[in-house]
């Protein structure tokens, strides 16, 4: 399909270990996919092999219909891909604002020499990766805290920071790992909301997460991984009821 | 930033009373001590950028300071150039060897870069005592001044204190837009800075290559300054001691290693007695600065002004505001 982010049949070995094991996945624009499973089932080895921080073994990750494989982490950030990480992933030294704005990277064209002598491109781009920030930050919920320096937010704002950075990178897909771990029952339904007007903006969103009432609540379709095979995929209704992922996930 | 007026008040008082200094101190050797304050500065200022900001230890800047001294004295004593032409075409070679040395060693994990940039020092300084013909040894050779009216001391001094001006304007404008926040980045976390799609390998490259490229410059001011250059005066401390002027200072901060540039240009002028501790205060103040504060002074200067600021932890309720979102998502294509 056109415009989607795809792993084919994609094998990554750790030594003997194959973690993921010719697996295929889907992502199409302005969907929420869910990816679960058991601990060890490949999830984050999946999403890191989409977003490049690994190299797939056989198959192949596809953006668009363009052959992405051989792609780097950053070639993929300019393509459109944006992730978060389980254990969040900021710049601590600095302010809320900066961390946010540090996603606007992939638009800045002005070069090093262009910056030292604060040519009007540089002070342009500045200004318009500033203001974008600026209202993604009050968009998840962060306007008050933007002056502060990133180390003082507590783990829900530096979540919801990790998002509001890959939103401000203009991406057409975004990969979440365990967003909502940690966060209270008022804080996932603030998460779920952000996540719909992603969707609903276009965006496809890659959700592997564990609590698996909040996956089949949000998500147009879900994957299910055990020991790095898909067992299931499909609508997330489909996916709830069938019986090979209640008997290894979801218990009775 | 609320600090905002207070920050350019500062800036131009502190620029006032550098532009005026000549005519607070009749004291030539004051204004000499001043001199090479901004003439190390011009060097420690983008050492700073590639040091304090992107994280790369280099202790090797020295190597670059005496292959732009002496670039400078042969180009503009020996071949005759425009001082001015001969001080720039030192930059250019210490940004050209900088990219050399950059090439291969940026790509090594920190301590192994801070060793290359250590094993280039001393290669340096070896060969400004050993290649004779290019550098007359240990003999050393005299340094061009500047034509007039730079050739006296006061001139010297705000020609100086403009290079250094115009060095500190362009290192904060790096610091301040998106370039300087992927530098921070790339240091305090690769994964974080190569998920927003921040080019690691080349923003250190240019880094490397812009300090090498006042490093020169410093180099020929340097060689000026002292009116005679000697291998002695490149000696691989020298390097160390840059490297300290940026701790002392405080990474991340631009001003902040002002403090250790002059500190260290202050040590070898001391008079008396004290003159032979000068480097023993300078490993004194290290000392203290790691074992108390270390984010140095810099990161000292930012505590307080956030104190007064009132910063303080505090809860946050996270209200997203989702027709905004929609507006600013919807907003981009």
């Amino acid at each position: 399909m056109s415009g989607a982010l795809e792993a084919r049949t994609v094998i990554r070995r750790f030594g003997g270990l194959l973690a993921v094991d010719g697996v295929s996945l889907e992502l199409r624009p302005g969907e929420i996919h869910g990816l679960i499973g058991p601990n060890g089932s490949g999830k984050t080895t999946l999403l890191n092999l989409i977003s490049g921080y690994y190299t797939v073994d056989e198959g192949s990750i596809v953006l668009a219909g363009q052959d992405v494989t051989g792609h780097s982490v950053r070639d993929r950030a300019l393509s459109g891909v944006a992730r978060t990480f389980q254990t969040p992933k900021l710049v601590l030294s600095l302010p809320v604002l900066d961390n946010a704005m540090l996603g606007g990277w992939r638009s800045v064209r002005s070069g090093f020499l262009e910056t030292a002598i604060a040519a009007p491109r540089p002070k342009r781009e500045e200004a318009e990766i500033r203001a974008r920030a600026v209202d993604i930050l009050r968009g998840v919920g962060l306007g008050q805290v933007m002056d502060k320096r990133a180390d003082l937010l507590e783990h829900t704002a530096q979540r919801f920071l990790e998002i509001a950075r890959a939103l401000t990178s203009r991406p057409k897909f975004v990969l979440l790992d365990e967003p909502a771990g940690g966060l209270t029952g008022t804080e996932i339904q603030h998460l779920a909301d952000i996540i719909g007007v992603m969707r609903d903006g276009g965006i496809g969103v890659l959700l592997v997460e564990h609590h698996t009432d909040f996956v089949f609540r949000i998500c147009d379709r879900v994957t299910a991984l055990n020991l790095g095979r898909v067992i299931a995929h499909g609508s997330a209704t489909a996916v709830r009821n069938d019986p090979e992922v209640i008997r290894v996930y979801l218990g009775a | 930033m609320k600090h905002n007026r207070i920050r350019p008040a500062l800036v131009g008082l502190f620029a006032l009373l550098a532009v005026v200094l000549p005519f607070l101190t009749g004291n030539i050797y004051y204004l000499h001590v001043a001199t090479v304050i901004g003439v190390y500065w011009v060097l420690i200022a983008t050492l700073n950028l590639l040091v304090g900001f992107t994280g790369q230890l280099s202790v090797g800047h020295v190597g670059l300071l005496a292959i732009g001294a002496y670039a400078f004295c042969l180009l503009a004593g020996g071949q005759g150039w425009n001082p001015f032409l001969a001080l720039l075409s030192g930059g250019a070679i210490c940004a050209g060897i900088g990219l050399l040395l950059g090439l291969p060693s940026l790509r090594l994990p920190g301590f192994y870069f801070a060793m290359a940039t250590l094993a280039f020092g001393l290669i340096v300084s070896e060969l400004a005592l050993a290649e004779q013909w290019l550098t007359n040894g240990s003999v050393g050779m005299p340094a061009p001044s500047f034509p007039t009216p730079f050739d006296t001391p006061r001139g010297f001094y705000w020609l100086v204190l403009g290079i250094a001006g115009l060095v500190t304007w362009m290192t904060a404008n790096v610091a301040r837009f998106m370039w300087g926040r992927a530098m921070v980045a790339l240091r305090d976390s690769t994964v974080a800075a190569s998920s927003v799609a921040v080019p690691i390998y080349r923003t250190k490259l240019i880094v490397f290559v812009f300090s090498g490229f006042t490093a020169g410059i410093a180099g020929g001011l340097y060689a000026t300054s002292q009116t005679y250059i000697t291998p002695d005066a490149f000696i691989v401390n020298l390097g160390i001691y840059f490297f300290v002027a940026i701790i002392i200072g405080g990474r991340g901060v631009i001003i902040g290693p002002f403090i250790g540039a002059a500190v260290l240009a202050a040590i070898p002028e001391l008079v008396g007695p004290l003159a032979k501790y000068g480097t023993f205060f300078y490993g004194l103040i290290l000392l203290i600065v790691v074992l108390v504060l270390p984010g140095g002074f810099g990161e000292l200067i930012t505590t307080l002004a956030a104190r007064l600021r009132r910063d303080r932890q505090s809860a946050t309720s996270i209200e997203p505001d989702l027709p905004g979102l929609r507006d600013v998502i919807r907003g981009q294509t």
